[in-house]
């Protein structure tokens, strides 16, 4: 008997040996895409960020988190599968990557009508469907009819297009979408309508489309989708659009492909061996602490830190100014100062975040308003701000007033409470009465819904176009489930979200957002709290890239549009591998440096 | 002993029908069901791109939200109309997966059965001859040793120990000798049938490592206790006093009796094909049936949940049956009339 643990063991070896032999089967050789002649398609103008010289060809892996539950972006709401669809299908246009214009698309033209609500896109007409029929436009049609359809579980996109009408053809090829009433941002909503294959998905049921897209018009297909390991896309050496001037030197990966694993840290292992080439770190402490590894140490791999001009969002504790306590500036001026939000950064963030003075950053150089101070963390002031709001410092050292208890609750779903717990204690030394209530998410939104909650973190995401309405307008106030937590009733703020409603020049639009934000700074209906305002990337050292690897505006994602596999790199990297030697460094900073 | 079956199988209806009612009950009380859950995931995707809620979300958007779910309908209508499909095999559609419940436990099948097939012949096969050494040898350098190292895989939990073998043996630090996870690579369909298997077997080890460390030291502490109390009973001693030597009075008379409580523990062969570790699964990214359970309950994905729990429960009673007949052949003083 005590032989079978020895022979076990043996066993085991022996299968570890065979078994380690199979190698690490990094992927199957696909055969270089050939791209099929079309003919040239002048007028228009380059996409400033793309690189002249970008070669076709490679492969580029990337890490897809979680394998998602439908690549149908319409149904299921995961940037994945939006970022993949967005490959698969044009929309009528686009914004341009630096500027605040819409460039081609689907459509090669557009014009506005009269009525200020209706757009007349003419849809390109060298667009075809990858089985050579030609997009019409029925398909933009037909792509309203789905996602207005009941049934179809296509609620998000139900609620832009719900604010057209049915758009109306006017030829093949020449569709109007028209607003049901005239607004601001009417035009981009039309322009984000995406053309459906009529003539293959007509008759089926569009909630069971999930992972085949056999009939596509965008510049890749799906090649295959294995269910928790990968999702493949080829490059369509057919694709109508790749001779258009402002598609030059873009989408130039012959395969991207997503690959899906559900814990981070394990990604960041597979990173490390190989299997993906580029890894987005948006954990500071991983950042900070776990990056220090020998493929880094020897620029095979590069470390870098990407900044640009990315819209963000803020990350604010909201204050419930419907409660009688906090309706007092004061009061709410003094939470804010008694959270130290230098030290968090210090200590728990390792300072790579921006500490906010602004609800809309990114309409600042370096994301900081110039024109409003940074809340520092004073609790002297704090104290004073209280004493004259009335709330005085009575018996066991607890502020009061006419015999109530100033006390406030944190209303919370995450078990990570290190940024609470720090400012609770600075509030109980200021004499607050101050708690964390941690509950199910059910529970949380229940309550977020009725404004049942004293204290609420959020966090907000934010785009090139901003609208800031539900956050902030005062008809939301009361109204149950809004997005106004704090319940901001203010004449002012009204009166700038009256005017944004009406301008629909972008230019304008931001400074009326920065006269919004300064009063939305005197109101304090937020504690501010921090934003990351930069792309922390890993990737393997074999890739050509722009000047601006990601853009004026994007993130990490730009990668699959811009980037390109690097022959000449790729055999550099090979040969330092083998011979166990560093590459030259590259920065490990880039700063958006265009137009 | 025939009629026994046959009382216990028909016992088994009932018990299903009051399972699945029970369960399908709380599912309808439960808040955050899965109207709450799209409506809250729709909310946040809406939030994300600063639409209104109110305009999107209005009262016919919910209606159709029930209806797509199947909530605009009473709970028994609900219930009976699962029931029905349930004893056609038609176990409906899962609300996350958008496809047959069927077809989603089932793709779970191999994984989950590999797992629970080879742990459970591993764990006999070491545990059993092992806890009897260990039983022989009690307070033996021998017995301490297996001890501290069992209880170290006892403790250590299986992600964590998933995690640190990664780490060490499949990353891009130290030995890379196994993949990162996943069940198998990426030209799979490309291998041949004998590299399909290494390929599996090489990324199922060391996941197989961690799901297996716990489950050793429960096997191998119970055969070895169980053999220790039999080992001090009177009839041992008499059989020793009477002549037969030490070792032959063990194989012969305790150890028939000290497998008894191992033989209950063969019920599990029915659910084999269920079996999983979400953490696990989750470290090594396999999409297997304790990683489906869990998202399926957290999904409230009902349709699974109720699938997976009427599947566990049917096989969990076949498994008592048989273990309850094992007893029979084990020991013969057990009669189950």
């Amino acid at each position: 008997m005590m032989k079978l643990p020895a022979s076990m063991i043996t066993g085991i070896f022996a299968a570890l040996a065979i078994l380690s032999g199979c190698g690490d089967n990094g992927g199957a050789q696909l055969p270089a895409i050939v791209d099929q002649p079309l003919p040239l398609q002048g007028g228009g103008q380059f996409d400033p960020v793309a690189a002249a010289g970008a070669q076709k060809g490679g492969e580029y892996r990337t890490w897809g988190g979680p394998f998602p539950k439908s690549l149908n972006s319409w149904l299921d709401n995961w940037s994945t599968s939006a970022e993949i669809n967005a490959l698969l299908f044009h929309q009528l246009a686009d914004m341009h990557s630096v500027e605040d214009r819409p460039v081609p698309d689907l459509a090669s033209s557009w014009r506005a009508e009269a009525d200020g609500r209706s757009f007349i896109f003419e849809i390109d007409p060298a667009a075809v469907w990858s089985d050579g029929k030609p997009v019409t436009a029925e398909d933009v049609q037909f792509y309203y009819d789905t996602i207005m359809n009941p049934k179809n579980l296509t609620v998000v996109a139900r609620s832009i297009v719900d604010r057209f009408e049915r758009p109306e053809i006017l030829s093949e090829r020449s569709v109007r979408i028209r607003a049901r009433e005239r607004y601001w941002k009417a035009f981009w909503d039309a322009a984000s309508f995406v053309a459906f294959p009529k003539h293959v998905w007509e008759g089926q049921d569009f909630n069971s489309i999930n992972f085949e897209f056999p009939v596509v018009n965008g510049p890749y297909r799906l090649r295959e989708v294995r269910r928790n390991r990968y999702a493949l896309l080829e490059r369509r050496a057919d694709w109508w659009a790749r001779n258009r001037r402002y598609n030059q030197n873009k989408f130039n990966f012959d395969y991207i492909r997503y690959r899906f694993m559900e814990d981070r840290n394990a990604a960041l292992e597979a990173f490390k061996k190989g299997d993906y080439d580029l890894y987005a770190v948006y954990t500071a402490s991983i950042w900070v602490q776990q990056t220090d590894f020998d493929q880094i140490r020897n620029n095979w791999v590069v470390r870098q830190t990407v900044y640009n001009r990315m819209p963000l969002g803020f990350q604010g504790i909201a204050i419930n100014m419907r409660r009688e306590k906090f309706q007092d500036v004061r009061v709410r001026r003094a939470l804010t100062l008694l959270l130290n939000r230098a030290q968090l950064n210090e200590k728990l963030m390792f300072d790579q975040y921006v500490l906010l003075n602004s609800y809309f950053p990114d309409l600042y150089p370096g994301n900081v308003n110039p024109a409003a101070p940074s809340a520092t963390y004073d609790p002297e002031l704090a104290r004073r701000l209280l004493d004259e709001a009335g709330w005085r410092v009575g018996p066991g050292g607890i502020r009061t007033r006419e015999g109530q208890a100033l006390s406030v609750s944190f209303l919370t779903d995450s078990a990570d409470q290190r940024h609470l717990n720090v400012f609770v204690e600075d509030l109980k030394r200021a004499g607050i009465q101050a708690s964390i209530e941690q509950l199910s998410k059910a529970e949380v939104t229940k309550r977020t819904d009725a404004f049942q909650f004293d204290l609420y973190w959020i966090n907000t995401g934010s785009g090139r176009l901003k609208d800031p309405e539900p956050l902030f307008l005062s008809t939301f106030a009361h109204q149950e489930a809004s997005y106004n937590l704090p319940g901001v009733e203010d004449a002012q703020v009204d009166r700038f979200l009256e005017d944004l409603r009406g301008e629909e020049n972008l230019g304008r639009r931001n400074e009326i957002l920065k006269r919004l934000d300064q009063r939305l700074l005197e109101l304090q209906p937020y504690i501010l709290l921090w934003q990351s305002d930069r792309d922390r990337v890993l990737y393997w050292n074999r890739f050509g890239m722009p000047a601006n690897p990601f853009g004026k505006y994007a993130r990490e994602n730009a990668a699959i549009v811009y980037w390109w596999f690097d022959r000449d790199r790729a055999a550099a990297l090979d040969r330092a591998q083998q011979s166990n030697q560093a590459l030259p460094s590259l920065p490990s900073e880039i700063h958006y440096n265009g137009p | 002993m025939r009629a026994y079956l046959i009382r216990r199988l028909l016992l088994m209806i009932p018990t299903i029908l009051g399972i699945t009612l029970i369960v399908f009950g709380i599912t309808h009380i439960l808040p955050g069901g899965p109207v709450e859950q799209y409506i809250a995931r729709t909310r946040a995707s809406l939030g994300l791109q600063g639409v209104d809620v109110s305009r999107a979300i209005t009262p016919q958007e919910v209606n159709n939200i029930r209806a797509y779910y199947g909530f605009d309908r009473p709970f028994h209508e609900r219930y009976l109309r699962w029931l029905g499909g349930a004893l056609t095999l038609d176990l409906g559609r899962s609300y996350t997966y958008h496809e047959p419940v069927w077809d989603v436990i089932r793709a779970r099948f191999p994984v989950s059965l590999f797992f629970g097939l080879t742990s459970f012949l591993f764990a006999y096969a070491v545990c059993i001859p092992l806890g009897l050494k260990k039983a022989l040898l009690h307070h033996s350098a021998f017995d301490v040793s297996t001890t501290a190292i069992i209880f170290a895989g006892y403790v250590v939990p299986g992600f964590v120990l998933g995690l640190l073998l990664i780490v060490f043996f499949a990353g891009g630090n130290f030995l890379d000798l196994f993949p990162i996870g996943g069940i198998v690579s990426d030209n799979w369909e490309l291998l041949s049938f004998p590299g399909r298997v290494l390929d599996f077997l090489h990324h199922m080890f060391l996941p197989l490592v961690c799901y297996m460390a716990s489950e050793f030291a429960f096997l191998t502490l119970l055969m070895k206790n169980s053999l220790l109390d039999e080992m001090s009973r009177d009839y041992l001693r008499t059989a020793i006093v009477k002549g037969s030597e030490f070792d032959r009075a063990v194989w012969r008379h305790a150890l028939k009796n000290a497998l008894i409580p191992i033989v209950t523990r063969l019920s599990e062969v029915f659910t084999l094909i269920f079996a999983g570790a979400l953490l696990i699964e989750k470290v090594f990214n396999i999409d297997g049936m304790g990683k489906l359970m869990y998202e399926s309950i957290m999904d409230r994905d009902y349709p699974v949940a109720m699938g997976l729990i009427l599947l566990i429960s049917l096989l969990a009673m076949l498994g008592r049956l048989f273990s309850d007949m094992m007893y029979v052949v084990v020991d013969p003083r057990i009669r189950l009339d």
